[in-house]
Formats: structure tokens, sequence, C-alpha cells
């Protein structure tokens, strides 16, 4: 026997656990509880967690098993699907991106000069152009965004 | 453009469907296990949370994570072990991302399971409980109960709590000792 464990520990908690302490326990194994430091914290600490178990365990109110199965099953579901459909979440977030920065670029390639130049000579390449852009964008941004 | 989108996509879900790659175990093996770990996991859960709303969550959370594990577990006692690991990880983790509530409800309260089923004594001594396991760490908690409430060997708390056997026995004798002191010094007071 050490100072941390007793080799009776195991019996105090098995009598304890199964409810069979003090009644119904061994008087040599309570006289020893009654003298060993270790099997004393034992008896203490065992006493009140298994009381406090019994009496969680009456009122506990726990889901079905049909139910947890029937959440865990859908779960499973919305996960594989998710799984399945990132690569094309992936590829439709980098059209956005690109769109976005053919857009940024273009704007950056004209500068404020060259836009005032083409709003006051219009020139129907360039509308043309940028209209097929917003085009685009918003059918990028309607498959990105509607699916998420 | 878009059929073509929406048809690919639906190609993906029905195999994401058809491969129940996910869940180890048929839903009648599951049911029998359910019926014999459900409730004390769930007062496990209570009693380390301290919430019974958060309690049914992570339950829930419980079973899915132990659902898609492999199916590699040995023994009963095995599955047990890791359904008891999840479910302190999953406390862990909750208890480290929200604000920490280490006190349990009064059980005149509602949200306390044993508010129909208790008497006086009953009452005090378990309120006499909460505040000395409040003043415990989560790992000791864990420990103490796996070992006291649910009757676990070493070797089975340090598989549930991630930990080496000794480290367990160390883990265990401060955390009772304090306990039990606890409890004593809270007796005497009352």
């Amino acid at each position: 026997m050490s100072a941390m464990e007793c080799d009776r520990e195991i019996e105090i908690v098995e009598a304890v656990t199964c409810g069979r302490w003090p009644a119904g326990a061994d008087e040599e194994l309570q006289s020893h509880a009654t003298s060993c430091p270790v099997c004393m914290d034992v008896v203490e600490v065992s006493l009140a967690l298994s009381q406090d178990r019994s009496s969680g365990l009456l009122s506990a109110h726990v889901p079905s098993a049909g139910l947890v199965w029937w959440r865990a099953e859908m779960r499973a579901r919305r996960d594989a699907v998710q799984r399945a459909t990132r690569p094309m979440r992936i590829v439709e977030w980098a059209a956005l991106a690109c769109m976005l920065a053919a857009m940024g670029a273009l704007l950056y390639w004209i500068g404020p000069s060259g836009l005032k130049a083409l709003l006051w000579q219009p020139s129907l390449a360039f509308f043309a152009g940028l209209g097929l852009l917003i085009l685009l964008s918003t059918v990028v941004c309607y498959f990105v965004l509607s699916r998420d | 453009m878009r059929e073509l989108t929406y048809s690919e996509l639906d190609r993906l879900q029905a195999r994401a469907l058809e491969t129940d790659e996910s869940l180890q175990m048929d839903q009648d093996t599951f049911s029998g296990m359910y019926e014999r770990t459900a409730r004390p996991l769930w007062v496990f859960l209570w009693r380390r949370t301290g919430d019974a709303q958060l309690a049914d969550d992570l339950l829930q959370e419980t079973y899915y994570r132990f659902l898609k594990m492999p199916n590699v577990f040995e023994s009963e006692a095995h599955r047990k072990n890791y359904l008891y690991r999840i479910a302190a990880n999953l406390a862990h983790d909750n208890h480290r991302s929200h604000v920490p509530q280490t006190t349990i409800p009064d059980e005149r309260e509602p949200g306390h399971p044993a508010t129909e089923a208790c008497d006086i004594e009953n009452s005090e001594r378990r309120a006499d409980l909460n505040r000395a396991m409040a003043l415990l760490k989560p790992r000791q908690r864990d420990a103490l109960w796996l070992a006291y409430a649910e009757g676990a060997s070493h070797q089975e708390i340090a598989m549930a709590l991630g930990l080496k056997t000794t480290s367990v026995k160390l883990l265990l004798f401060r955390a009772r000792r304090k306990l039990a002191n606890l409890l004593r010094g809270e007796r005497t007071l009352s």
C-alpha cells in the first residue's frame, strides 16, 4: 500500500457503486475504511458522486435512439454533399475572384482620364465589353451566392 | 450552363447519399448501444457543463462523432471509453470557447434534472457537492466522475481522457483528496 492508493479501494468503489455501502458491505472492509486515510477519502467521494449519478439517471431525459440516429444520418448526408460539392464551390469562388480582378484591371488600365474621354466620346466596343463583363459577373455572382 | 451545373450537383448529391460511408454501425446495433450508454453519458455531460440543453446538444454531437469513426472497437468497454473520450473532449472544447459554467442550477429551479425527485437531505447534499466540484479543475472532475460514479478503472480513465495511467493515479489522488476535504468542510459548516 502506498500513500496514494490502497489495494482495497476497488472493493469499496464496487460496493458503493452497486449500492452495497455501508449496509451489505463486509464488516472487515468497513473497519478498514475507517482506519485507512485513502479509503476514507474514497468512501466520501464515491458515496457523494454515485448518489449524484443515481439521482441524475432517474430524472435524465435523453432523446430517443431513433431521433439521435435520424439526426446523425441527416448530418452525415449533409456533410457528404458538402464534401462532394466543395471543388465546384471553389471553382465558382475562383471565377468570381477572377471576374472582380478583371474589372479592377480594366478600370486601372483605362484610368480616370481615359474613362472621362470614353464618357465624352462613347465607343460601342467599350460599352459592349463592359456590358459583357457585367453580365458575366452577375451570372457568376448568382451561382456563387445562390448555392451558399 | 445552369442546367449542366444543377445536373452535376444532383449527380454528386446522389453519389453522396448512396455511399453511407459515414455511419459505422446499423441502426439496431446503435439503438442497443444507445440504450445502455445514453443516460449515464448525459448525466456526465450535464454534470460537466451544468446546462441541460447544452448536455443534449453535446450528447447528439458525441454520438455523431462516434458513428463517424472507423469501426475499430475491440469490445463494448472499448466503445464506451471512446464515447466518454469524445464527450470529455467536446465538453473541454466548449469550456474553453464559452464562459465556463461550473455551477449546476439549484434543484428547485427549472433546468435541474433532479427537480422532481429529491428530498431536502438529498438536495443539501447535492448542493454541497456542486459547490465542491466547482472548485476542481475540469480534468479532475472528469477523472473523479469516471472513477467513482462510473466505476471505471485507471486504464479506462486514461483511455477516456487521453492520459497515461500513471498520470491518472496522481490526478485521482489529488482530486480525491481535495474533494473529500471540501465535502467534509461543507458538512462541518452546515
